[in-house]
């Protein structure tokens, strides 16, 4: 029965860590760039709702729409700071960048919102019971909203012209552009698309628990681990490593070894030698392919 | 006299760290996101290690070795991944250590840190410690003046510049690469020695994204091969933000004001000379 729980508990950080992942990997896929300061994003995103709805008392679906708003903004700032480094390939630089923006964010909501942990709802959360397991609304809203997302994303990507224009500008994007496929394009709408999905899960992550101005980056790191140990370049791999990450280390801290437990403020801990270990044993990423090359 | 002496030991704090940025990154062209973690694991090691009754010079030696085993590991990551993912994962490695270092309590008094601790009784006073510091930072660039003078330091330059090139003279790139990553990390230890004495209290978060985004703008403003430009680097990296404490602002404001100046001030140096940081200024 424990078992069970914390596999349904583990479900809902599972689909958090999957969602950002799949938006690194969107953005990775059509720039280069691990855009590690999607954390923040995240974060400003939940602090815009509870600024409307918290502070203003304005109803939560204009909340919503102003924590859109604000994730697909400052995704779309940030694409604009990055085009110069990604249309000369300074990968590297770029992620540079994504650091300084994730500190400066991190910075600038704590100039306006202060250091101490806010909640997005007022009260407790209800929670909804299925004989002896329960979850909350918001983690059923997860689940939902997450299923949504990637079976979408897997279907898009794999199954449809679009997909075929995404991965062609991750696998080839000289030859993409030398069929008259418009890149700059793709790339803005892509970031658009992540900036939009990293909002939501702003809004239903930190429902679930007080946000502080440096809380994207608990949140971020195991979804780039994912995206890196998986395989930068397939989506499959991405979302495979995250669900196998993400479910086998809540187990190490849901249970416990005779004397032995980890408490959950292992989890980075445990994230991070998982990805030493993959990492050594398969450098190139868990499930990644070989690529075509001219 | 003492606002001086305080600010001046910050410089040469920062600057140990920054000879060592400077020789991985504007050098040898590795982008080294592993900072704070060497530096934490340095300045934990050191104070565990003192607390379990060594005596001080064998808990720096103790401290150093476990400083370097960690370098080995990365060495060993950099070899293998691709210099994005090398650049992920130690850029990962920040928040795995500060997470360990929160979660094993038993050991580390967990994010109540380690309050109490003493510098050598020769350099308590603050003239003797600046003295200290300022000595060893010295020590740090005098070093880095003579290896980038010498064979070691024009094959770390090719090593960036133009890998093939030295590969083709016989001298492997990799080897090049490890044995600066070594070097950085003594200098990496040094300064998590020097966070211990200032501050006399160590907590899991003692250095953080701040610090790094520090020591990484030293790293791209040195971009040089000069040691002259390391010194005012850190000049820069350390002076500037001392302004704001002149002004008439709120303490809690302070913090992020300093970070919000080295985000503009990274964000700006990228933006503008970004064909200067990567690119080689010498045609091969």
């Amino acid at each position: 029965m424990l078992a069970v729980q914390i596999l349904i508990n583990s479900s809902v950080i599972m689909v958090q860590v999957l969602l950002l992942a799949a938006a690194l990997y969107l953005i990775y896929t059509v720039s280069g760039v691990v855009c590690i300061h999607l954390g923040s994003v995240l974060v400003a995103s939940a602090y815009t709702y509870y600024a409307l709805v918290i502070m203003a008392g304005l109803p939560a679906a204009l909340g919503c729409l102003g924590a859109l708003f604000m994730g697909v903004t400052l995704s779309l700032a940030s694409y604009g700071l990055l085009r110069p480094l990604i249309s000369k390939k300074l990968d590297l630089l770029a992620l540079l960048l994504c650091i300084a923006m994730m500190l400066g964010l991190e910075a600038l909501i704590g100039l306006i919102f202060g250091a101490s942990p806010r909640f997005l709802i007022e009260g407790a959360i209800p929670t909804i019971d299925i004989g002896p397991y329960s979850l909350n609304l918001v983690g059923v809203w997860t689940l939902i909203i997450g299923f949504i997302v990637t079976v979408t994303a897997l279907g898009v990507i794999y199954g449809t012209s679009a997909g075929r224009k995404l991965r062609a500008v991750n696998q080839h994007e000289y030859a993409a552009q030398s069929l008259r496929l418009n890149v700059t394009r793709v790339q803005v709408w892509t970031y658009v698309i992540a900036g939009g999905v990293v909002a939501v899960m702003g809004i239903l992550t930190c429902m679930n628990d007080a946000v502080t101005p440096q809380f994207g980056n608990s949140q971020i790191l195991p979804a780039f681990i994912a995206l890196i140990v998986g395989g930068v370049r397939s989506f499959k791999g991405t979302v495979l490593t995250a669900m196998l990450m993400i479910l086998g280390i809540e187990f190490l801290t849901g249970m416990s070894f005779g004397s032995f437990s980890f408490s959950p403020s292992w989890n980075n801990a445990l994230i991070f030698g998982f990805a030493l270990i993959a990492l050594l044993i398969k450098p190139e990423g868990l499930f990644s392919f070989k690529q075509r090359s001219s | 006299m003492g606002y001086f002496l305080t600010v001046l030991s910050a410089y040469a704090g920062t600057l140990m760290a920054g000879v060592g940025i400077h020789l991985l990154l504007s050098m040898g062209g590795v982008l080294f996101l592993a900072v704070p973690a060497l530096v934490q694991v340095a300045a934990y090691s050191y104070v565990l290690t003192m607390e379990a009754g060594l005596a001080m010079p064998v808990a720096l030696l103790a401290s150093l070795v476990i400083t370097l085993l960690f370098c080995v590991a990365f060495i060993s990551l950099h070899r293998r991944l691709s210099q994005d993912a090398f650049m992920v994962v130690s850029l990962a490695s920040m928040i795995g250590v500060e997470s360990l270092l929160v979660s094993w309590s038993s050991v580390t008094n967990g994010a109540l840190g380690i309050g109490g601790l003493s510098r050598p009784e020769l350099f308590n006073s603050l003239e003797s410690y600046t003295f200290l510091t300022v000595l060893v930072a010295a020590t740090f660039v005098a070093f880095e003046w003579f290896w980038l003078h010498s064979k070691k330091g024009r094959f770390l330059r090719a090593a960036k510049e133009h890998p093939q090139a030295l590969e083709s003279l016989g001298v492997s790139v990799k080897n090049t690469l490890s044995q600066v990553m070594l070097i950085a990390g003594v200098a990496f230890a040094t300064g998590g020695w020097y966070f211990v004495w200032k501050y006399r209290f160590l907590a899991p978060d003692s250095t953080g994204i701040e610090y790094l985004i520090q020591i990484v703008t030293i790293g791209i403003i040195a971009s040089k091969a000069q040691v002259r430009w390391v010194l005012l680097a850190t000049a820069i990296v350390v002076g500037i933000p001392e302004i704001f404490r002149f002004l008439d602002l709120p303490s809690a404001s302070l913090g992020y004001l300093r970070s919000i100046f080295y985000t503009v001030f990274l964000a700006l140096l990228i933006l503008k000379y970004h064909d200067r940081i990567s690119i080689s200024n010498r045609n091969v």
